[in-house]
């Protein structure tokens, strides 16, 4: 068997179990991940009209969204296939499995070495940031295989150009992912300069081109948050609990967490071989994108968790050069016959530091919603007026609005939310505040008719105040085993 | 290397002109479509209020060049826009050898969002923008004699501006004597504008796509820094891109130099886009989509400027509020940005805390977070504040969180304030001592 065959079937297989395994993790839980619930909002809403869900009259009791829909009608294409349910969780699944080959192309491009572009490929399947990320169904599950095909494409620019315009186009319409890849570019050039070699004119234009395309369609796509927010539409358009947790400070500890310590070695020693040993414009790239998302990272411009799987993907992928580079310096001295004991100790190295964490944080028992929420929520949609609103965890919002289509107080997206922190410092004093009229006037500012508790409400709060104490104000009107719902009878009357 | 197929594009001066004047109505007209009061912006209310006076109460150049016009007065800055788009013509012909090049730097002169923004409503840059733009047409055709006194007249409506033309001018080599014939006259005569001050703005005042109405664009900035690293290549004269770079650093902090950082980079853009029209492409696929991304930009940079001076205040929502107050002279505070909409279309005065800008100080910050009737009712007494104006946008975070922070717990609770007007967005309460 020709060595090509050879490892097509191999990263086929490895592929296969990356996907099985990823599947397997997701199915732990019954529904999908309480976040993913919005992307079935908007799948259902394209089938339905075939536009997405831009004025939604449930969530904050009607709002507009600003967001990019092609992710949204990748989903609902399937939903023709499948529930959308099931879409969502198989998805975005079946897109990380497909970073699987694309590293393992862009390595065999570094490194012209199979082996080593199998290894990455290894780690790209089970590391640690990667991994978790499968869980939602958010436009970032789709946005990174599409950026490491960008990746391959612009490594490849000489030769494919106009593949590496349409998956520049393709990753525009699903992420402003997109960015980073422009400012990487631009210090990819500068690197050149600074090296004094040549500069590719195709580079120059293919930038260009991203820049118009990425200036275009941001402006055209958020002109409303960018007029709302400025620059800082990332971080200013979430309450200051979310922005102190999303925009945590960037540490090197973290990131040796997410990333894994065995691509880290070896894309170190990569780099520091680019640096000062052999210039290598095809790592000059990739550094360049690392580079972009650890400086964006560190004046938190970058949300934290993107910017640590962003940081994955680029380690994964240096990681392949590294390997090659120590397989080469082996060959080159007496201990040639460590090559295969030293590649079996990485992968035990990889499986303990990387693997087995990445699975454990894959397991999250507390990301999806259980079978009485749905119960609960299935009851409040049969037994309520129309008009009702539903008082629950920012984190149950979508939840409420896929299976109760009930007006709610807050879900998890804050862009355009007028004052998110207040309403979330109402919610929070609503469910722990002891005394009643605080709690009343709460819910007759939001024109609250239900109180929904269950598996978020207790995991947010470790104690309830008057809703749970006052039955007169607040009479118990559903109950099973995880969900409690509270009916509204009290109000507070306006001063004339 | 030109194209095949690709003629020359020319405008000659009539046409610009009335494109000009489609141009600047577009905005006036989406105001009048939507109810609004045609002249947009609250700094032009501070003109129209003043007649012959400023805000401050000394008369400027421009306020005594307002002063005669009357109602007329939004006419002017149109016919000054006119007046500019016909300038700009004479001087695109001499600055660029090829027709092309003058029909791009002209299209993006016109559609700039700072043109719509200076020649639709009433500001010191209505005047200073054409003088300026007479003043280079005089220059680059060596004519010098005129020189002197435009940049005059120039410093006597914006010193900043002034001091920037004439920068400008050095550094394309303005003989000396004139030079220093501009500055002996330009020293002078800026003692009759307003005084310029320092106020760091955000990217919302700064950046025109982010809704700021004279704040240049980040597209053309943008471009006008490639149009740089063009010419950079092409071994010009690099002066005045140096000058550029430094008006857009001051940018943030001085008005003037956000407006000339704006139209600075129109000779740079222009020879960028006539560049990128005329180069032959190695990506050939991406060569029509840059262009027809370009063209995309543009159109969308123009159309959504248009919008934000039609939203501009004073909306019909704030007019009709403010038509519930009574025709006494009670002094009203509200939003200091709103101060020159309230005085020039009621009859109250507006109170405004000196010296805090756009954010709450002083007095009024106190007032505010009081909840004590005790505390609140001196400070209203001391200022003769008899209405207050209270916005979406403050309940919202500019001023309180909460329903009941601050103030808003007594206009709610104490007897002494009634609401006179709410619209949903905007309430009117009264303080009765």
């Amino acid at each position: 068997m020709e060595p090509r065959t050879k490892y097509a079937i191999a990263l086929a297989v490895l592929m296969l179990v990356v996907l099985g395994v990823r599947l397997a993790v997701t199915f732990q839980a019954e529904q999908p991940s309480y976040q993913s619930y919005f992307a079935v909002i908007q799948a259902e809403s394209i089938r339905e009209t075939g536009l997405p869900r831009y004025d939604d009259p449930y969530s904050y009791e009607g709002r507009r969204y600003a967001f990019s829909p092609l992710y949204y009608y990748v989903i609902a294409a399937f939903t023709f296939f499948v529930p959308p349910p099931l879409a969502v969780k198989v998805l975005p699944s079946l897109f990380m499995a497909g970073l699987v080959p694309l590293i393992y192309l862009i390595g065999h491009h570094l490194t012209k070495n199979r082996g080593v572009s199998f290894l990455a490929a290894l780690f790209a399947g089970f590391s640690q940031a990667l991994f978790v990320s499968a869980s939602d169904a958010a436009p970032l599950s789709l946005a990174l295989p599409l950026a490491a095909a960008l990746l391959l494409s612009l490594l490849d620019l000489e030769q494919h150009p106009v593949r590496a315009l349409l998956l520049a186009a393709a990753l525009t319409f699903v992420s402003p992912l997109i960015w980073l890849f422009l400012a990487a570019e631009i210090v990819y050039l500068v690197i050149l300069a600074a090296e004094r070699l040549t500069i590719s004119v195709k580079h120059l234009e293919a930038a260009l081109f991203m820049f118009l395309l990425a200036a275009w369609y941001t402006l055209l796509t958020y002109k409303e948050p960018l007029r709302r927010y400025g620059l800082a539409l990332l971080s200013e358009s979430l309450p200051q609990s979310v922005r102190q947790a999303t925009f945590a400070e960037f540490t090197l500890l973290a990131m040796i967490y997410a990333v894994g310590l065995v691509p880290l070695a070896l894309a170190s020693l990569s780099l520091y071989h680019t640096a000062f040993e052999e210039r290598n414009r095809s790592i000059f790239l990739v550094a360049a994108l690392g580079l972009v998302v650890l400086l964006a990272a560190s004046l938190q411009l970058l949300p934290l968790p993107v910017a640590l799987i962003l940081l994955n993907l680029v380690f994964v992928i240096l990681s392949a050069p590294g390997l090659h580079l120590l397989a080469v310096y082996l060959r080159k001295t007496r201990f040639e016959w460590l090559r295969r004991p030293l590649i079996v100790a990485l992968l035990l190295l990889f499986l303990l530091t990387s693997l087995l964490p990445a699975i454990a944080a894959g397991l999250y028992p507390d990301i999806s919603p259980k079978r009485n929420e749905l119960l609960a929520l299935s009851w409040l949609r049969d037994h309520t007026a129309d008009s009702s609103v539903i008082l629950a965890a920012p984190k149950t919002g979508f939840l409420i609005n896929e299976e109760a289509r009930r007006k709610y107080v807050a879900d998890e997206e804050y862009l355009l939310i007028a004052n998110p922190d207040a309403i979330l410092a109402d919610i929070d004093a609503a469910y722990t505040t002891p005394s009643t009229v605080r709690a009343v006037e709460i819910t007759a500012k939001y024109g609250v008719t239900h109180i929904f508790m269950g598996s978020q409400e207790h995991t947010r709060y470790s104690q309830f105040g008057a809703i749970i104490k006052d039955p007169t104000c607040f009479p118990l009107v559903y109950r099973n085993p995880q969900v409690l719902v509270f009916g509204v009878n009290c109000t507070v009357e306006a001063r004339q | 290397m030109k194209r095949p197929g690709l003629r020359p594009v020319s405008f000659s001066a009539p046409i610009a002109v009335l494109f000009a004047a489609l141009l600047l109505l577009l905005p006036l007209l989406l105001r009048v479509f939507a109810g609004n009061p045609l002249i947009p912006g609250p700094g032009s209310y501070g003109f129209l209020k003043a007649g012959a006076l400023s805000l401050t109460g000394t008369p400027t150049l421009y306020t005594l060049f307002l002063a005669p016009l009357g109602d007329g007065r939004i006419l002017s800055s149109v016919l000054l826009g006119l007046l500019a788009a016909y300038l700009f013509h004479r001087l695109a012909q001499v600055l660029f050898p090829r027709q092309d090049e003058q029909a791009i730097a002209l299209l993006l002169f016109l559609i700039n969002p700072l043109f719509l923004s200076i020649f639709t409503g009433l500001s010191p840059y209505a005047l200073a923008v054409p003088a300026a733009l007479l003043c280079l047409v005089f220059f680059y055709t060596s004519r010098f004699l005129p020189v002197p006194l435009l940049v005059a007249l120039v410093a006597s409506l914006s010193p900043l501006f002034a001091a920037l033309l004439l920068a400008l001018l050095i550094l394309r080599h303005l003989p000396r004597r004139f030079a220093v014939a501009s500055l002996l006259l330009a020293l002078p005569a800026s003692l009759l504008a307003a005084q310029p001050h320092l106020v760091l703005a955000g990217t919302k005042a700064l950046i025109a796509e982010f809704g700021a109405p004279l704040g240049f664009s980040l597209i053309y900035v943008a471009f006008a820094l490639f149009g740089g690293v063009v010419q950079w290549g092409q071994r010009r004269d690099r002066a005045p891109f140096f000058l550029f770079a430094a008006l857009l650093l001051l940018a943030p902090f001085l008005e003037a130099a956000r407006i000339a950082a704006g139209l600075l980079a129109i000779p740079f853009a222009a020879r960028f886009l006539s560049f990128l029209i005329r180069r032959r492409w190695r990506l050939r696929a991406a060569a029509g989509v840059t262009l027809l991304l370009t063209g995309c930009l543009l159109l969308f940079l123009l159309i959504s400027h248009a919008l934000v001076i039609a939203s501009e205040e004073p909306t019909k929502r704030l007019v009709g509020t403010l038509a519930a107050l009574p025709p006494d002279e009670g002094v009203l505070l509200g939003p200091p940005e709103l101060a020159p909409i309230i005085e020039a279309t009621t009859t109250h005065p507006a109170y405004v805390e000196p010296g805090c800008g756009a954010a709450a100080c002083g007095d009024v910050a106190r007032l505010y977070t009081t909840q004590r009737l005790t505390e609140a009712e001196p400070l209203l007494r001391r200022h003769g504040i008899r209405y207050l104006l209270i916005t979406k946008e403050m309940r919202q975070g500019l001023v309180w969180n909460r329903d009941e922070e601050g103030l808003l717990f007594l206009l709610k609770h104490s007897a002494k304030f009634s609401l006179l007007a709410s619209d949903g967005e905007q309430e009117i309460w009264r303080y009765a001592p």
